[in-house]
């Protein structure tokens, strides 16, 4: 039985195989593709094993790599600290505007004990 | 993930910016009354809305009627000290007890008409939907007769 071709039957292979040029072109932004997919294929190895903290972190990253998310998140924040502010220090008005209003009666009533109502 | 610590950092640090800015602004009027010479008077301008020439009307009754205030509350006090003293030697009512106590009772009604006809003055000096607003709200916290006590 044979197992193995003959130098002489081999040749013609070779030659043709060596004379051989791919001439199709790879297809538009190629090699960017195949890295990202070998980056998503890492990233997915890398999440099925990672602590919490860390698939957080790939969360976050992933939720503002796009830029929507990363506006609503600043958007949510200023309006947060807008109304916050607004309520914190609207709190802190009424209640010196109170003390004002006591110390106004108390200026034409001096017998007045201490209320806290204001008109 | 320099971008998502930059995008985290900088909207905490905006939110915050917000949240003084607005505070600030809340706060700006009343840091301006308390601030002022005479805060109550600076108050009652900004509370009833008041305008330069009736403030400026409002603030020279106001300095009218201190004085007298100041000297009723100082008889007052004396003849309250009159008072506890006849008290503090006597165990039973005595004519001088009953004399004293009309006394003081008498300084308290014309100080209390005194205030009271100050009050409309004042409110008369005001425009007059603001003018029935203090007088309302004056009158409640000055002859309101619950004494103090809580309402059932």
């Amino acid at each position: 039985m044979k197992t193995q071709p003959d130098e002489s039957e081999e040749q013609p292979l070779r030659t043709l195989l060596q004379d051989w040029r791919v001439e199709a072109k790879p297809a538009p932004r190629f090699k960017q593709e195949v890295w990202r997919r070998i980056d998503t294929a890492e990233r997915t190895q890398e999440q099925a094993t990672a602590s919490p903290d860390r698939l957080f972190t790939g969360w976050l990253e992933t939720l503002f790599a796009s830029w929507r998310p990363a506006v609503a998140y600043v958007a949510v924040l200023l309006l947060l600290g807008g109304a916050l502010g607004h309520r914190t220090g609207q709190a802190q008005t009424d209640a010196a505007q109170r003390q004002l209003a006591n110390l106004y009666v108390q200026s034409v009533d001096p017998y007045q004990n201490p209320a806290s109502d204001r008109p | 993930m320099k971008r998502t610590l930059l995008i985290l950092l900088g909207g905490l640090i905006l939110g915050g910016a917000t949240f003084c800015a607005f505070y600030a602004a809340e706060q700006r009027a009343a840091r301006s009354l308390q601030t002022d010479d005479q805060p109550e008077l600076a108050w009652l301008k900004h509370e009833f809305r008041l305008g330069d020439a009736e403030f400026e009307r409002i603030s020279r009754l106001h300095e009218t009627y201190l004085p007298h205030c100041m000297e009723m509350c100082e008889r007052i006090a004396a003849k309250q000290a009159e008072l506890d003293q006849l008290l503090g030697q006597s165990d039973r009512m005595t004519a001088e007890i009953e004399r004293v106590m009309e006394e003081s009772a008498t300084l308290r009604l014309r100080c209390q008409k005194m205030m009271l006809q100050h009050f409309y003055e004042v409110s008369q000096a005001m425009p007059p939907d603001q003018g029935k607003r203090y007088l309302d709200w004056v009158v409640g916290r000055t002859f309101a007769a619950d004494f103090g006590m809580p309402a059932r």
